[in-house]
């Protein structure tokens, strides 16, 4: 007790009321989120099943392929991977501005209007009133509706920002800040060229819109805010500074310069400027650099101590999630390329290329700052280190399995049997068979393992969690505490009464 | 870095592709010129114009919602993207009874007066760019191959064949009949005896369709494209069927193009 001085005591009482303030909505999201993540997946593994049993469930018409793919998808983005980023937003901007949140009702109530019309939209997609536009499936009016409530979230972060407390902006703060400003200019561009001016533009240029706005979403929205969340997961639970504060920069520049480009390359030879097809298709295997920039600066910074390596989640989630985006551009890159695009252009590899993007990169890194936040905002630690290292390595199995088995060589022998002049189509649909098992079993590593996840989680949204100074980490024998002073936070206890009400 | 600077960083890296990506095609595209056919080289005058008829725009919402997109292409993509055009039947065909060789890529006036350009997502099923063409065709192997088996001489005494109406006249009720052929393949896409057009092979995973009928009182003779009948009911189709059945019949991307804008070496008149 002696060795807490002032200022360190102050510095706990910030965080914790920082934690305290944002509990209800970061936790509403994360939880909820999940729920949605284990819901899309669900949806996934019924798509999966129909394309090698298209009688299963036939009497269903609201579980056939063309309404469980779009449903699963948008309640991927909408569902799990826009709230979990919200929730990472908010909680971390405030953190890294040191203020707390005075809004948080607000926040809240935001989240449950979100909630209702992911729900809604879900609904509409699977009876078949949706728009059938992948990523934007959802009906006009619940996508514009999103795009409101999503202000009244993210404003909060941005005054946060705007109000912050100390002189130094973090790496994560200009990453957040990006995604915060290019989420809705995406989202009203997309939703004004893909939908709005349905009847009144271009055919071809309203289905390039939602391509430009695919690829936007994936590499403004949810990159930035995987990469944020890394870059503050790593240092802070190693205890050592990023590893290259220029390279992290340059990441950041390069991914805001190259990131607008691409997506057109999904129209490769339909009858748009050839310009655009081609500049995509350039700018995604150039995509590859800020990916290396973020690897090299993660997987550094977590090298620096390996021991919080070893025993953390948080960091191992997060170290994964940096192998995963590299992973997952550098497929993109080999795909993208004119030579391979007129075999994956049509082919499964690109759903599986947007799977690996959102479940092995972006959802990696979300699950690492969930490990993390979680903890400090409900003041409990996970309850069994055994479920999250399950949670971690059936992931992990199923979406390396998705990655290299389904997206790369089944979408290869795909686009392989689609290029023979000679061969007909059905002999390609019967190439795929073997691939459209191996999602279904990819899949159902996934919601096991999102099961133990979501379970978790939820106890501890009901405050089953353990109650202790020591986090929980994959090994008992952890010689240090990896994530750093947080656990001194019970000492403040007898100072302030209001720290334990909660 | 000031956060001035950082967000003229951001406006301008976003910005620039923002307009040369979105802004400008989608305005340059919105405006785009018809084409017109060329006097002496066409030996015609008119512009070109994607033929259509029916109820094809309700189709077209039918198609995008119930995600027939995710599985079926409509584009038949120029060589270096692929060897779409060569694939018979998905471009055109290499031998029209009457136009020859129809084979050709997609190009933009195909979509014109159409909402939202069906590209697709994969090709887990064929390409249905030219769906109406192929069904066209085998509705004319179809009636054929009836009128051989109910022995109606389709070569008159002249040597000159019947026209497809002398066959569909001869032939009746017998004759093949394009939309219940679509209704049953929406129906149950794996009923045996159900042959894909342009595709010998009978297998497909594309979905049965339910929610796309209705079972009514089977009165009287019965409707003529009821999918099944049993248990004094059949089975119709619904209205939203009727016009994605409607939106099939008229996928065609092979009209005539100008003679400018024909890519092939042996380059041909577009005709009247």
């Amino acid at each position: 007790m002696s060795t807490i001085t002032s200022p360190v005591l102050e510095d706990t009482k910030l965080r914790a009321d920082i934690d305290r303030s944002l509990r209800h909505p970061v936790m509403f999201f994360f939880a909820s989120g999940a729920v949605w993540l284990a819901i899309s997946l669900l949806l996934g593994t019924m798509a999966s099943i129909k394309t090698h049993a298209p009688d299963f469930m036939s009497c269903c018409s609201f579980l056939n392929y063309g309404r469980t793919m779009p449903a699963h998808m948008s309640a991927l983005i909408y569902g799990w991977g826009a709230q979990a980023a919200f929730g990472v937003i908010i909680w971390l901007m405030s953190r890294l501005s040191r203020q707390e949140c005075k809004k948080s009702g607000i926040i809240l109530a935001a989240g449950h209007w979100w909630n209702l019309m992911v729900a809604i939209g879900t609904v509409c997609v699977l009876s078949g009133s949706g728009t059938g536009v992948v990523w934007m499936a959802f009906p006009q009016a619940i996508m514009i509706s999103l795009v409101l409530t999503y202000f009244f979230i993210g404003i909060w972060a941005v005054i946060a920002f705007r109000v912050r407390r100390g002189g130094h902006i973090y790496i994560s703060q200009w990453y957040l800040l990006a995604a915060l400003f290019w989420f809705p200019w995406v989202v009203i561009s997309g939703l004004m060229f893909g939908q709005l001016f349905l009847g009144d533009g271009d055919a071809l240029m309203v289905t390039a819109s939602t391509a430009w706005f695919r690829s936007a979403l994936m590499f403004l929205f949810f990159t930035p805010v995987a990469a944020a969340s890394a870059y503050y997961i790593a240092p802070k639970v190693t205890g050592r500074p990023v590893y290259s504060y220029h390279l992290a920069i340059f990441g950041f520049w390069a991914l805001a310069i190259v990131g607008p480009w691409t997506g057109m390359d999904r129209m490769m030879g339909a009858p748009i400027p050839a310009f655009m097809q081609f500049l995509s298709a350039g700018a995604a295997v150039l995509l590859v650099v800020p990916a290396i920039a973020l690897f090299i600066n993660i997987i550094k910074t977590a090298a620096s101590n390996k021991d919080a390596l070893a025993h953390s989640p948080s960091l191992r989630f997060t170290v994964a999630g940096a192998m995963g985006m590299l992973i997952f551009t550098l497929m993109g890159a080999v795909m993208s390329l004119p030579s391979a695009l007129k075999y994956t252009q049509f082919s499964i590899a690109q759903y599986g290329l947007e799977l690996t993007g959102l479940l092995g990169f972006f959802s990696m890194c979300m699950f690492g700052a969930i490990y993390f936040i979680v903890p400090r905002i409900t003041n409990r630690e996970w309850i069994s280190a055994k479920m999250i290292s399950l949670h971690f390595w059936l992931f992990i199995y199923g979406i390396v399995f998705i990655a290299i088995f389904y997206t790369f060589l089944g979408g290869f022998m795909h686009g392989y049997a689609l290029e023979q002049v000679g061969e007909s189509i059905m002999a390609s649909s019967g190439r795929l068979y073997p691939y459209a098992i191996g999602l279904t079993t990819g899949f159902v590593f996934l919601l096991f393992a999102i099961f133990m996840f979501c379970c978790h989680l939820l106890f501890m949204w009901l405050r089953l969690g353990r109650r202790s100074n020591h986090p929980t980490l994959l090994s008992s024998h952890s010689p240090s505490m990896p994530h750093g002073p947080e656990g001194d936070l019970d000492k403040l206890e007898p100072m302030d009464s209001n720290q334990v009400a909660h | 870095m000031t956060v001035k600077t950082f967000f003229y960083g951001l406006i301008a890296s976003f910005g620039v592709p923002w307009l040369v990506m979105l802004v400008v095609p989608y305005g340059s595209m919105r405006s785009m010129e018809p084409v017109r056919y060329d006097e002496i080289n066409d030996e015609r005058t008119d512009l070109f114009q994607a033929k259509r008829s029916g109820r094809t725009s309700n189709g077209s919402l039918v198609y995008a919602q119930e995600g027939c997109a995710m599985c079926h292409s409509q584009v038949t993509r120029p060589s270096y993207a692929g060897v779409d055009v060569f694939r018979e039947g998905q471009g055109g065909t290499k031998s029209h009874p009457e136009r020859g060789d129809t084979r050709r890529i997609t190009h933009a006036w195909d979509f014109e007066r159409e909402d939202r350009a069906h590209i697709g997502e994969a090709r887990i099923g064929p390409d249905l760019g030219n769906f109406g063409n192929r069904l066209a065709a085998l509705e004319v192997s179809e009636n054929e191959a009836t009128a051989v088996a109910m022995g109606v001489k389709i070569v008159k005494e002249d040597k000159s064949r019947l026209t497809q109406k002398e066959i569909i006249a001869a032939l009746g009720d017998k004759a093949f009949d394009k939309e219940l052929y679509l209704y049953k393949h929406l129906y149950n896409p794996r009923e045996e005896g159900l042959n894909d057009p342009g595709d010998e092979n009978a297998w497909s995973v594309c979905q049965s369709n339910p929610q796309f009928f209705k079972k009514v009182g089977n009165f009287g003779q019965g409707a003529a494209t009821a999918v099944d009948v049993k248990d004094g009911q059949q089975v119709v189709a619904n209205d939203r069927c009727k016009s994605l059945v409607n939106y099939l019949i008229n996928l065609k991307k092979d009209g005539a193009v100008p003679y400018a804008m024909q890519y092939a070496k042996n380059k041909k008149k577009a005709g009247k």
